[in-house]
């Protein structure tokens, strides 16, 4: 069973969004940047019930086919209304987000039907970033003009990504031009060859999502359903250390390869074929280091995790050749598609709704790393050390699949639940007698038993206990006085893959 | 709960010194200040994270007052940590060399010893009040503040008696006294006087606010003055229960506390603790040695509203505490035996003890303690640090105490060939040695003895991945490490634990 991100959104077909032939030979790629403008709105952490301040931003998308738009996934997220805007132009052309993936940081924009008369240049997508080529990143200035400047790769690599919890394949590069806005294309050789994520001003130094990612994205999306980028599902180290390496009792004739296994994570493919402890030292045919690189054919010396997101797709399976307890194995390992809300403690970065349940006053939900943060700069000294340590130690560890870490956040002032007011961010560990994994079964137990009775909090031996008999009125004067439009919000269940 | 881990950190006010204001009481206070004493102290603290040294010596002035039996009544932080002690009267340039005869640290009191028969020539022992003053009653507070090397006098009124923080301990909480009269560093351990007799003891002001200075009063100075009368300073007895007032209506039915009972209800019992065993979870505290205690755990003694705790203050180590406790539908009596509090768990600050260490091949090991906290705080947090935090307030609660005698923390790594991959683990609690549970600091070198095929593995919590040391390289690299490194010894375990 697959959690299914909450960002991607299905379509029916794109197969015909074939790109069209408006290709500008004039000025390469002239004509395909268009401002795209963002409103969003994210959950309140504190109050999952409302919603923040709407808030804006702008960048820049490219067009790759006549209606479809490629952009980043966070200048999109959370989006309310999408607006593009081309260069000498005030027109907004309303755009929907087709499908995002998080994990790359991508999004698929289409555009309205009533687009102003001149629409932008199609730039076609390059096969791959050429390493050694300049580039031409292209932008729109303040006064709406197209504006370019030059830019020079200087790495490209597997990098965390700024945006989201996940690493993804990226390039490192300089540029004289002072990219304004996430999104901006860069042209090599008249074709798109990435699209920029962040720019440094102090360092001129920007990070790009190559053309072979973008490629990879666009087509994925053609043929749904989208089925997004592999993972394996498991926590590694390098293993350099030769005593640790003697005694892991890995060959001499291995010296300089092999990672470390440290755990794996419930539901994956890894969980089914490898073990804490195990060194790999191939993967799908490729020796690794033992920093956890290999020689890629096309990029050179390159991280490994590249070997699952970008030359591999989920529902593969792959050869590993590993050393357990001193003795070489060659094992298969199935790639999955692994999302951060499979974590004990998600980081919900894309401030979606979350299950919350309020009953007696009592605000029950899951623990996200958005909830920590949302304390402050020093969230870490501010919140319960217990939450923190969660955190900052066991937020991968789920024990099996969908546990969360259920808190009571906070509560409601009220009559009723006078003598509790003063309890926040405090670990729920049964609710009506009935122990509790995640909220989902909070909503089960509940429902079962008519109402909220009992919550059991972790290390307290006596119970909060709800009155039964006044639950109901309790529950209706909570809500109007503290303005609450639903006490609950449990989220669909998630789609079977 | 009577301990409260957060608290702001209460440093010396330092607002400026009054002039002194003739008093109408002149004669009397000139025969007392004859007793009031600066007391000069070379101090040094241990450096926790080279526990094997201390960082550079300090000295810093306190007062004090001269009591029965040839006695000076100080601070315990102005002697803490004291390498070197002398004590000056008013009138004398003389200093005379001085010893702590007694340290309660948990109520910031000290006796110190003056051998000199002729330190005490002319002075008189002070008198000790009867009760305590009221609120509004005008006090006045000798010592030896900044701002002059003489007696100085201030006078203020009681603002207010309350619980709070002893900031020497970090944890305590016991009865203080909030004035208005200007205290400031060097009054420590000068006496507070109402109509010319002690009745408080300055201690502690907080730094960002103005006229509030605290003193000890005198109900806490009576206590320990017993306390230490057998020639040993026991301490206070906790009785550990965290408890919570039984106000909501849901939670009296489902206790069955019948109408017109009220109390507290306990809902967590620290096992270092008095009560321990003895008081249980959802038992409801109605009264205590007879007086009825309120929802919000408050007693009514001596015609004033205290909290219940306040009966317990008074009472020494082998006292018993009475309660009537509402359990399993039931008024039942239940008779809690006081015991002496000694709790690994409870990170008091620590003075005049050195920190033991066990170092092996450059990784320094050494027990959490608050001192080591301070330390690691001045240093970039890294998740460990909050750990370690976590620890400290939860290690209890959430059972890591159980089995352990200590938690043993990876301090420092001085760089070796043999550790060079080691710089995760700093700032861990180590858990296990070569298989073997680590209850306390002395369990590493037995559980050296036992490498597992020729490695030492160390495992340490929350972390997936351990450390391997070959370990017949080992102590080699120990002894090269303390040559490189300059240090006297790679362990203090033996010499410590045999003191």
């Amino acid at each position: 069973m697959m959690r299914i991100p909450l960002q991607l959104v299905f379509i029916v077909t794109l197969a015909h969004e074939v790109l069209s032939p408006h290709i500008a030979h004039a000025q390469p790629g002239a004509g395909s940047v268009v401002r795209v403008l963002v409103t969003y709105q994210q959950v309140d952490p504190f109050l999952p019930w409302q919603y923040q301040a709407p808030a804006m931003k702008s960048g820049y998308g490219v067009a790759v086919s006549s209606n479809l738009i490629l952009t980043t996934e966070n200048l999109v997220r959370s989006a309310r209304l999408v607006e593009l805007q081309q260069p000498r132009a005030g027109e907004k052309t309303m755009a929907d987000v087709l499908i995002s993936d998080p994990q790359v940081n991508l999004a698929l924009l289409r555009v309205g039907q009533n687009m102003p008369a001149m629409p932008p240049t199609i730039v076609e997508i390059a096969e791959q970033l050429d390493r050694n080529a300049p580039l031409t990143i292209l932008q729109i200035n303040e006064t709406g003009e197209e504006q370019s400047g030059g830019g020079r790769v200087l790495q490209v690599g597997m990098n965390d990504l700024p945006s989201a919890p996940y690493a993804c394949l990226s390039a490192t590069v300089i540029s004289d031009l002072n990219i304004n806005g996430e999104g901006a294309p860069a042209i090599q050789d008249g074709r798109l060859a990435g699209i920029f994520i962040s720019y440094d001003a102090s360092t001129r130094v920007g990070i790009m999502l190559p053309a072979q990612l973008l490629a990879r994205f666009l087509s994925d999306a053609r043929l749904p359903p989208y089925e997004g980028f592999a993972s394996a599902g498991f926590s590694w180290t390098p293993l350099i250390d030769p005593a640790k390496r003697a005694y892991l009792r890995v060959p001499p004739e291995e010296d300089g390869r092999g990672i470390l296994v440290l755990a794996c994570f419930p539901g994956t493919g890894a969980r089914e074929s490898l073990k804490p402890n195990d060194v790999i030292v191939k993967w799908d045919s490729f020796i690794l280091d033992n920093l956890g690189f290999y020689e890629d054919p096309d990029y050179g010396r390159m991280q490994m995790s590249y070997l699952i997101k970008g030359r591999r797709k989920p529902g593969e399976s792959v050869p590993v050749s590993i050393i357990r307890d001193g003795q070489p194995i060659n094992i298969v390992v199935r790639l999955s598609r692994w999302d951060d809300n499979q974590n004990l403690i998600p980081e919900n970065f894309s401030g979606d709704p979350v299950p919350f349940l309020i009953d007696g006053g009592y605000v029950l939900m899951e623990l996200t790393g958005r909830y920590l943060r949302a304390h402050g700069a020093n969230w870490e000294r501010v919140v319960d050390p217990r939450l923190v340590q969660k955190y900052l130690f066991e937020r991968h560890q789920a024990e099996t699949q969908g546990q969360r870490v259920v808190i009571l956040a906070g509560v409601l002032p009220d009559s009723s639940n006078i003598g509790f007011h003063e309890i926040r961010n405090a670990i729920v560990t049964s609710v009506n007698g009935q122990m509790v994994a995640n909220m989902e079964d909070v909503f089960k137990t509940v429902d079962k038993d008519g109402g909220l009775h009992r919550l059991t909090l972790k290390s307290v031996g006596v119970d909060i206990v709800v009155d039964q008999i006044a639950r109901q009125e309790v529950n209706e004067r909570l809500a109007a006085q503290y303005r609450i439009p639903f006490l609950r919000y449990r989220p669909p269940p998630p789609r079977q893959r | 709960m009577k301990r409260k881990p957060h608290f702001y950190f209460v440093a010396w006010t330092a607002s400026c010194l009054l002039s002194l204001p003739p008093l109408s009481t002149a004669a009397s206070v000139s025969a007392i200040r004859a007793s009031v004493v600066k007391i000069h102290a070379t101090f040094q603290i241990d450096d926790y994270t080279m526990p094997w040294q201390a960082e550079r010596p300090m000295s810093g002035t306190g007062s004090g007052f001269i009591i029965e039996k040839k006695r000076i009544l100080t601070n315990a932080h102005v002697v803490s940590n004291a390498r070197f002690l002398q004590v000056q009267k008013d009138s004398d340039p003389r200093r005379y060399p001085a010893k702590v005869l007694f340290a309660g640290h948990d109520c910031d009191l000290a006796i110190l010893q003056v051998d000199d028969p002729a330190f005490f020539q002319g002075t008189t022992p002070v008198t000790f009040g009867k009760a305590l003053p009221r609120l509004n009653d005008e006090v006045i507070v000798l010592g030896y503040p900044l701002g002059g090397d003489r007696i100085s006098l201030t006078r203020g009124v009681v603002s207010r008696i309350d619980y709070s923080v002893y900031m020497h301990s970090g944890v305590d909480q016991h009865l203080v006294l909030q004035v208005d009269a200007a205290i400031n560093p060097g009054n420590s351990g000068g006496p507070v006087l109402y109509n010319d007799k002690v009745v408080g003891l300055a201690f502690q002001g907080i730094s960002w606010a103005e006229n509030i200075g605290y003193a000890i009063p005198l109900p806490v100075i009576r206590r320990f003055l017993d306390d230490i009368k057998d020639g040993e300073y026991e301490g206070y007895p906790e009785l550990g229960t965290a408890t919570f007032g039984v106000k909501n209506d849901a939670l009296r039915k489902d206790l069955g506390l019948p109408k017109g009972k009220s109390g507290i209800v306990v809902y967590y019992v620290d096992p270092f603790t008095s009560a321990y065993g003895i008081l249980k979870e959802r038992d409801v505290l109605l009264s205590i040695d007879g007086s009825r205690i309120e929802d919000d755990g408050s007693i009514k003694l001596d015609g004033e509203s205290v909290l219940f705790a306040e009966v317990l203050e008074r009472k020494q180590c082998g006292e018993d505490a009475v309660f009537q406790v509402w359990r399993d539908n039931a008024e039942i009596s239940v008779r809690v035996p006081l015991k002496r509090w000694v709790d690994p768990f409870l990170y008091r600050h620590r003075y005049d003890q050195k920190p033991k260490y066990f170092m092996l091949a450059g990784l320094v090991f050494s027990p959490l303690t608050r001192e080591l906290m301070m330390s690691l705080e001045r240093t970039p947090p890294n998740r460990q640090f909050h750990q370690l935090v976590y620890c400290m307030t939860y290690a209890k609660m959430d059972d890591l105490y159980h089995g352990r005698d200590e938690l043993v923390v990876l301090v420092r790594r001085l760089p070796h060939p043999i550790n060079t991959y080691s710089d995760s683990f700093v700032s861990g609690i180590l858990v296990e040695v070569n298989g073997s549970f680590i209850a306390r600091l002395e369990d590493i070198p037995a559980a050296l003895k036992k490498p597992l095929n020729g490695f030492h593995v160390l495992k340490f919590l929350g972390m997936d991945d351990f450390l391997v040391i070959p370990a017949e390289a080992a102590s080699q690299a120990t002894e090269e490490c303390l040559t490189q490194y300059g240090i006297p010894a790679a362990s203090n375990i033996e010499k410590e634990t045999s003191k």
